[in-house]
């Protein structure tokens, strides 16, 4: 996130959205050709001369709190029918209809956009505007198990597409008044509540102003996918590699907010993000905190370990094998040798070949239903790949090259950071096909020098490793020390209060 | 200043191929499908001056990932050089000759008496090569013959068993190409393992000494043992005595100058010896056992060093040993070492610990 971005609005929004007076026939020209627009004249208390109309959108709303709270009270009040008409708007208002909350509605929009968010709106004749109520269902899937970050060993809920049952998960486990959750509309079509959630005395307040202006400079149709908000909150142009980690699991987000770090929340989308995220962050699983330092250190090396596996094993196969063999150990070179004899293909080509044939597997068993996904890698991966050997198509090595490298891949947590790394593999392979161990070494360094440029919400992408001059170092997180020896909060993430236990 | 950055970078851009050694251009891809991989070189005087035969062979080769075994490849050429000769054995197989694997140097005895300094040196100049390979002297014989003896099965896993066990004390001492150069331009003189074919068969016989790169001749037998005592190794072989067999598993070598006023006159050797008997089937008391072995030890160290000063040849360092041992008189050892070295009168002591069976 090198500089801001361009301020561009090609088609600025129209203020007020729906201009007029708030009158029961501009919402219902608001509303018309929508089937799901209903509208509902009541008496009350059965007096035929004191009628208001209740307006809703069907299945927005839940009818029971819409008969029992607003409309029932209305028909058998005996009080609606006794007062002043001037009365009865303000006993309505004031809580003669049973319902956490009602708002008088003066203008259009507002009218509007609460009918849309689920409430019922209220429209007395003979005086200006409306009252809403919110009665919106809550109809949506129950807290389940996180499917894409399992716990062996921890909580078991993870978010759902519900925004205030998201912020409500972390409201529970961190309890303390200075969670702060404060509410942005995104998209022009979709409006979609994105919530900022931060540790006020805890959290960054520049990080909280940069996270707010980008989702204030969103202007958007709506946000339909994850990758409508990473990519706005950040750069996504410059570099493959993620700068915002998520997590589906509540404990996981509560521990970044605990870290310092600033969260969002979106409607619709059962996942939270994390910002400022830096390198290590998508190294990190949810059950790190979980297993002993020791086992868990062990882990994360193992990660690392992988990943480097991951991204240079083709490109150096590469570089042995075509420019230095001299660097194989002579029993290995006799057996490459051998299994390469009657293969027609390079190296090169067959290295080549085999990731690109790798990720369109990866590519087939995703899009497909699980047992018939198992069926094609079994098909592509077994079959074919040993048919390819037999025929002397492909050499066993490099099938076994380019197959330790895909399944290093897999150790990662992130599934962002690993395709930022595969595509990173294919650049290595093809500087190390060009000019060996040397291109493959300048391949490592273009690569060093692309993360040491990138930044995460004003923090280096490097920085558990560097943070810059001057800057606070952040915390080496290759292992994870033992918890009790963990008394400060990551200095590179410009926390307000480091000191995290006595 | 973005620029100028830039400009900066593009300039250690162009550098860094130099600076990693490919100023001569970026390497050269090959496919390792179509090499031979060679494993062992075997160098020999030619029959006219300044001549050589080499000879090189591969491992056994396998065809495909599960083919049958097929015999190592030799291939020989005569030129005026060692590198002509590997160049020329480059065009005469049906694959691409690599010489990177090569670890396994033969020298014949001929080209040893008359300068095997030079192929030592080709070890070390070439790109392929290098000094990591283990050195062997063909006594008696060419390193062609021996090659062209194992023909069928190849020279290399014999050669491999043997450096290994070399490594390990249970073969005789192993030495590398890079060794042997270093022991030669330090010390003048450098000791290489000797093989015999007899046969058919390749048998260790000791070791042959280079003096100035050219052989100045054999330790065999008792000397040889004396030569892996001075360096540190048991040696393959038990010590047998009255009944007893005893293995040396560790020696050590303390070396001290000894003068009279201003002159090296003598050279202290003290050994000490950590052995563990293996078998005792004798009626010898432990004492008088370490007595024997300690005597014996003496012997062969005395034997083999009495030898090389015969040859004028220090190839196991003893100057450079008797000098750290007195730093402070390394300047007197070092101006008299090489005149004095033939003619200084050795002391030696042996002191052995035993352990093991016990009757």
């Amino acid at each position: 996130m090198g500089g801001e971005r361009r301020e561009d609005h090609p088609h600025p929004r129209r203020e007020p959205r729906f201009p007029g007076e708030l009158t029961l026939e501009n919402v219902e020209g608001v509303f018309s050709d929508c089937a799901d627009f209903q509208t509902r004249e009541v008496y009350l208390h059965g007096d035929l001369e004191r009628r208001v109309t209740v307006c809703y959108v069907d299945g927005m709303t839940r009818s029971e709190r819409l008969n029992d709270y607003v409309l029932r009270p209305m028909a058998q009040d005996p009080m609606l029918a006794s007062l002043p008409m001037g009365e009865v708007v303000k006993l309505l208002e004031g809580g003669a209809l049973y319902n956490l909350s009602a708002q008088r509605q003066t203008d259009l929009d507002g009218a509007v956009f609460a009918l849309v968010a689920g409430s019922c709106a209220l429209f007395v004749p003979g005086f200006p505007g409306a009252l809403t109520f919110p009665v919106a269902t809550e109809e949506k899937r129950s807290v389940g198990e996180p499917e894409n970050e399992p716990a062996l060993k921890g909580a078991r809920d993870s978010f759902v597409e519900s925004l205030r049952t998201n912020t409500s998960l972390v409201r529970r486990r961190l309890r303390a008044p200075e969670l702060k959750v404060r509410e942005h509309i995104v998209g022009r079509q979709s409006l979609t509540p994105v919530d900022v959630v931060w540790l006020e005395g805890i959290a960054d307040p520049d990080t909280v102003a940069r996270v707010e202006r980008r989702l204030a400079e969103m202007d958007i149709d709506g946000v339909e996918s994850a990758g409508y908000l990473e990519e706005y909150l950040t750069d996504p142009w410059d570099s493959p590699f993620p700068r915002l980690p998520y997590t589906q699991r509540p404990d996981r987000f509560c521990q970044g907010l605990l870290e310092g770090r600033v969260g969002v929340l979106c409607d619709g989308l059962p996942l939270g993000w994390l910002a400022p995220g830096v390198i290590t962050e998508f190294f990190k699983t949810g059950q790190d905190r979980s297993f002993h330092w020791a086992v868990a250190s062990m882990l994360s090396l193992l990660r690392w370990f992988c990943a480097g596996l991951t991204l240079l094993l083709p490109g150096l196969y590469i570089a042995l094998v075509t420019f230095h063999p001299e660097a194989i150990p002579a029993k290995l070179a006799v057996s490459i040798v051998a299994a390469k004899q009657e293969v027609p293909f390079s190296t090169v080509f067959e290295v080549l070949i085999l990731l690109l044939a790798f990720e369109v597997l990866q590519e087939a068993g995703l899009r497909l239903p699980a047992p018939i996904g198992a069926t094609v890698s079994i098909l592509g991966g077994l079959v074919v790949g040993n048919a390819a050997v037999d025929a002397h198509i492909v050499s066993p090595a490099v099938l076994i090259a380019v197959a330790i490298a895909g399944v290093a891949g897999y150790t990662m947590p992130s599934q962002d950071f690993a395709g930022a790394v595969r595509l990173w593999r294919f650049l290595l392979a093809i500087l190390a096909s060009l000019a060996g161990l040397f291109g493959l070494a300048m391949g490592c360094a273009a690569l060093i020098r692309h993360l040491a440029g990138l930044e995460s919400f004003g923090v280096p992408y490097l920085a558990p490793f560097t943070a810059g001059a001057g800057a606070p170092g952040g915390r080496p997180n290759l292992i994870r020390p033992p918890l009790p020896t963990l008394k400060w909060r990551d200095g590179a993430v410009h926390t307000k209060n480091r000191r995290n236990q006595r | 200043m973005r620029r100028r950055n830039r400009l900066a970078a593009l300039l250690c851009a162009a550098l860094l191929p130099a600076l990693a050694g490919c100023a001569g251009g970026l390497p050269r891809a090959r496919e390792m499908g179509d090499m031979a991989l060679m494993r062992t070189l075997g160098v020999d005087a030619g029959e006219q001056a300044g001549e050589y035969l080499v000879t090189a062979s591969s491992s056994r080769r396998a065809r495909g990932v599960q083919g049958e075994e097929e015999p190592p490849l030799v291939l020989s050429a005569r030129r005026s050089s060692v590198a002509g000769a590997c160049l020329a054995m480059e065009s005469m197989g049906e694959s691409s000759v690599f010489y990177g694997h090569v670890d396994q140097l033969l020298l014949g005895e001929e080209l040893a008496e008359r300068d095997a300094l030079e192929t030592l040196f080709y070890f070390a100049r070439d790109r392929e090569l290098g000094m990591g390979a283990q050195v062997w002297l063909v006594r008696g014989d060419t390193a062609q013959a021996v090659i062209q003896a194992r023909k069928d099965t190849g020279v290399d896993n014999r050669l491999a068993i043997l450096q290994s066990g070399g490594e390990q004390g249970e073969a005789e001492v192993s030495r590398t190409v890079g060794e042997t150069l270093t022991a030669l331009l330090e010390d003048g003189s450098a000791y290489l393992p000797a093989l015999e074919l007899e046969g058919g068969e390749l048998r260790e016989v000791g070791y042959g000494v280079l003096k100035g790169g050219t052989l100045a001749g054999f330790l065999t037998g008792v000397q040889a043992r004396g030569l892996e005592l001075a360096q540190g190794q048991g040696g393959p072989e038990l010590v047998e005595l009255e009944g007893d067999a005893v293995r040396v598993e560790r020696a050590e070598l303390t070396c001290l100058p000894e003068f009279e006023g201003e002159a090296l006159t003598g050279l202290s050797l003290d050994l000490r010896l950590t052995a563990r008997v293996v078998q005792s089937g004798g009626e010898t008391d432990r004492d008088r056992l370490r007595e024997r072995l300690e005597a014996l030890a003496c012997a062969r160290l005395r034997s083999a060093v009495e030898q090389l000063q015969s040859w004028d040849a220090d190839c196991l360092g003893l100057g450079r040993m008797a000098g750290s041992s007195r730093p402070e008189r390394w300047g007197e050892l070092r101006a008299q070492w090489a005149e004095r070295f033939p003619h200084l009168k050795l002391t030696v002591r042996c002191a052995a610990s035993l352990s093991g069976a016990e009757r």
